[in-house]
């Protein structure tokens, strides 16, 4: 994590007005991690309202799933990048990784689909947010209100 | 193969957060204040989703007291062209003498997009638009994805922009026979008090323009979540000479904070008091005290096209609103396509719904008496006895704003 201490305001006090009545300011840039937004996609897709014991998918089945794509791109290398979930959604989940490892990692599921459970219906991963700083995909880009 | 993937990850500059830490003044009429946060706010042009997450106690006493002073904000939906702007009665009624908020639809890094604040208009073009456009503009920061953007500024309310007038025509005849196209617009009267006088509910169009409109209003929805583990609320500030230690742990603190307030946005299953996850799926812990709270907490969320004013207005309120030992946060998402994050400022993206983060977020913090004596800052001022706050301003790597 790359920090740097705003000079500006830290050598203020005296002649600079903003910054000068004890606010403490600094920027944070490469911070530890990278967080992503996937959703699981299928195709042929399930109808709108369908579920199943096995849709939508739990925390295990992404687990299973992300794991073969990453091991298929980057071998046992790729398993290695510790993935935390912090939220469950219907086909929809918000991970956090380090940051080093994300280009790898969605450049790894980006590109996979695969028939997993053999019933003819390919599973693959769309990334609909990526961001360093988590704040930034839990809202919404703005482009509905336009519709 | 790692080697290259590790180039592209830093082919594109990082996002950046902000984090300033600081108290707020005592005094009611912060609002009109030149300071943090209050500036930062103001100057946030273009959001969409505004989130207030405050502990279940008060929720009830600041939803009525929002009712009671801020009216559903009104926005319309317009479908025109740019010249349809420059339209005589509409460009001297919203332009010249109101004030109107606008942003017009696309991607920053392939499309044309325009916006208009405080009577400047901002072109922000491929480069194939601009050589077309006869309009004299300068390279903008942000590239696109062709490496090559540029943004044409005019100010509209100028004295010689006004109809007849040489400068004027050159504008218009570059909007009538360039910019053709037609496109969705969001369109804010800053002046809401009128609307609603002036407008009957069933007429829902903009005044001086014959393009359909949808009118807009956006009321705030609340949601409650389970009981959740709430984080460590003080922490030792420190100072300009602390050292260096002292400023890393703090910053991670605050880091993690942010983290926090995020995911009680969603609101995330990993704060739930009754989540049992394995450490196989997932090792978030929340930045907790050793004998963690826990706290329902609710959100008031408001969508739509949201002017910094009105988010002004509902800052000010929930500052009085909320008793001085309970802490709240406020968030404003900003649109990821606006050319302009924060006022003068242009915005960037890298694409594919990624680094267009150009958001803020305010932490106010309970005002305890542990927290007085453990968080004393340096240099304050007799007339800063307000409660603390933090506030994070992330905005994406090749964003003018700093």
């Amino acid at each position: 994590m790359d920090v740097d201490v705003d000079t500006a305001v830290r050598s203020a006090g005296t002649k600079k007005k903003e910054g000068a009545i004890g606010e403490y300011r600094f920027t944070v840039r490469k911070p530890e991690w990278q967080y992503l937004h996937l959703r699981m996609t299928f195709n042929p897709p399930h109808p709108p309202s369908y579920t199943s014991p096995s849709y939508p998918p739990d925390l295990l089945t992404w687990k299973t799933h992300l794991s073969t794509a990453l091991s298929q791109f980057l071998g046992i290398a790729g398993t290695a990048i510790p993935l935390d979930f912090l939220h469950l959604d219907g086909p929809e989940v918000w991970i956090r990784l380090p940051r080093e490892d994300s280009t790898r990692f969605t450049a790894a599921i980006g590109g996979w689909s695969q028939d997993v459970d053999g019933d003819g219906r390919d599973v693959g991963f769309r990334v609909l947010g990526n961001t360093e700083f988590l704040m930034g995909i839990v809202g919404g880009d703005g482009s509905d209100l336009f519709a | 193969m790692a080697q290259l993937l590790n180039k592209l990850a830093h082919a594109a500059p990082d996002a950046k957060c902000y984090t300033t830490c600081g108290t707020l003044p005592a005094a009611a009429a912060g609002s009109e204040s030149n300071r943090r946060p209050y500036t930062t706010i103001r100057d946030h042009v273009y959001n969409q989703q505004v989130d207030l997450l405050l502990p279940d106690e008060v929720c009830e006493l600041v939803q009525t007291r929002l009712n009671e002073q801020l009216k559903p904000l009104q926005y319309h939906r317009i479908f025109m062209g740019l010249k349809d702007i420059l339209e005589k009665e509409f460009y001297n009624h919203y332009i010249r003498q109101g004030n109107i908020l606008l942003l017009s639809d696309g991607r920053i890094d392939v499309d044309d997009v325009y916006c208009l604040y405080d009577g400047k208009l901002y072109l922000f073009l491929k480069k194939e638009t601009y050589e077309k456009a006869g309009l004299v503009g300068k390279r903008a920061a942000f590239g696109g994805r062709k490496k090559e953007r540029w943004v044409i500024e005019l100010n509209l309310r100028e004295p010689h922009m006004l109809h007849g007038r040489k400068a004027f025509d050159r504008v218009l005849w570059s909007f009538t026979n360039v910019f053709k196209q037609q496109k969705a617009w969001l369109f804010c009267d800053l002046h809401q008090e009128a609307i609603t006088q002036s407008t009957t509910p069933t007429d829902p169009s903009v005044k001086f323009l014959t393009t359909p409109t949808l009118q807009k209003q956006s009321t705030p929805s609340l949601t409650t979540s389970q009981p959740l583990t709430l984080p460590s609320f003080t922490h030792k500030i420190p100072s300009k000479t602390s050292p260096e230690y002292d400023r890393t742990v703090f910053t991670d603190w605050t880091t993690s904070l942010h983290e926090w307030l995020a995911l009680s946005t969603l609101p995330s299953d990993r704060l739930a008091t009754t989540d049992t996850i394995d450490p196989l799926l997932s090792r978030y812990q929340p930045p907790t005290d050793t004998n963690p709270k826990t706290s329902k907490i609710s959100k008031i969320s408001w969508r739509g096209f949201i002017p910094p004013e009105y988010i002004s207005k509902i800052f000010t309120i929930t500052q009085e609103t909320v008793p001085i030992d309970q802490w709240y946060s406020i968030t404003s998402h900003g649109f990821q396509n606006a050319p302009i994050s924060w006022k003068g400022r242009q915005h960037s993206v890298i694409g594919g719904g990624m680094g267009g983060e150009n958001l803020y977020t305010i932490l106010r913090f309970a005002n305890t008496e542990e927290n007085d004596g453990d968080a004393a800052m340096q240099g304050t001022d007799t007339e800063d006895v307000g409660s603390k706050y933090i506030m994070w301003e992330v905005t994406g790597g090749r964003d003018e704003f700093s």
